[in-house]
């Protein structure tokens, strides 16, 4: 199981990322990517447990508020250059999709780690039996 | 006991006439053809405008990008109100 | 249509005749997906396609599938908080039956 869980960590994130970035040109998006890539860290974080990883997935939550402030920071550009929230910076090119959908996912794939992080850590000792 | 009963009947029937509701309004929804609804023209001869092919994420993410922004802030804050929940261990007594 | 009409009113049932909290947020789990399948029905178009636009070709209507990938979304984030809460609640009471939260008396 951990050797499974090892082998195929690396595929998972690979293909969230895939998912990710051609979201404009393929079924897909932010919101699949990030999920895909956060089961493949979630495999790894079952699998293994060692300290090393949850010390570093363990202030993820860091990179959750990143990508609320970054979806934010493209709609005020947005509304600075274009005129209004959200505005598409470079009419008919899909970059700012791209930057959305990259931004959207980090923030999925920090929340659901982030999710799951809290619901390891937690040790559920009804306090009335004691 | 006997009150539970009656609540549960009543549940029961409202259940049944919701029942009937929905299934009427359904297959009238079933029946109409959406192909010459304006918003889906729009969408299908526009979505140039984006750059992209997929019209998914066209909607979701240049169309209508404020409803993706509040879903992402709903997402932020379902965590922050989480992971505030298991801050106060020390006095978990909640009665 | 019909089927997902069903799947909400399963979830309904389960709402309204259960005692056990984690069963309520299945319930609830169930009746969304009951509505993604509603959406998703009312959006399609007889001899459409997935909409991605690689030339002339008809497809379903775009807009559901763009909110439902939003309902999707708030429907985790209700769920976890949900959970969230019910840990506390066990926590705190020693019981995920609601009954137990009123001062366990049987009537609701």
């Amino acid at each position: 199981m951990r050797t499974a869980g090892r082998a195929i960590t690396p595929f998972i994130l690979l293909y969230g990322a895939y998912v990710t970035l051609f979201g404009v040109l393929s079924p897909g998006g932010g919101f699949p990517g990030g999920i895909i890539m956060a089961s493949g860290v979630i495999l790894i974080l079952v699998t293994h447990g060692s300290d090393e990883i949850k010390a570093l997935v363990e202030n993820i939550e860091w990179l959750d508020t990143f990508g609320a402030l970054a979806f934010l920071v493209v709609g005020l550009t947005g509304l600075f250059i274009g005129g209004a929230y959200f505005t598409n910076i470079w009419p008919r090119s899909p970059a700012m999709l791209v930057i959305l959908d990259v931004v959207v996912a980090l923030k999925v794939f920090a929340g659901t780690v982030a999710l799951f992080v809290y619901f390891f850590k937690l040790e559920v000792i009804p306090s009335s039996t004691e | 006991m006997k009150g539970k009963h009656r609540s549960k009947n009543i549940l029961t029937l409202g259940l049944l006439c919701l029942i009937a509701v929905l299934i009427i309004s359904g297959l009238r929804l079933e029946h109409q053809d959406k192909r010459d609804s304006p918003l889906h023209r729009y969408y299908v001869e526009t979505y140039e405008d984006a750059g992209s092919i997929n019209l998914v994420e066209t909607i979701l993410l240049n169309y209508r990008a404020y409803d993706t922004f509040g879903e992402v802030m709903v997402l932020y804050i379902a965590i922050a109100g989480i992971l505030i929940l298991g801050e106060d261990k020390k006095k978990g007594d909640v009665t | 249509m019909n089927i997902a009409i069903l799947v909400i009113l399963v979830g309904l049932y389960g709402l309204t005749n259960n005692d056990n909290a984690i069963k309520l947020m299945m319930s609830l789990s169930v009746m969304g997906t009951g509505v993604i399948l509603l959406f998703v029905t009312v959006g399609y178009i007889p001899g459409g396609e997935a909409p991605l636009m690689t030339g002339p070709v008809s497809t379903v209507d775009p807009l559901p599938h763009s909110v439902m990938i939003t309902f999707i979304v708030i429907n985790l984030a209700t769920t976890a908080l949900g959970l969230a809460m019910i840990l506390q609640l066990f926590k705190g009471y020693g019981s995920v039956n609601i009954s137990e939260y009123f001062g366990g008396e049987e009537e609701l």
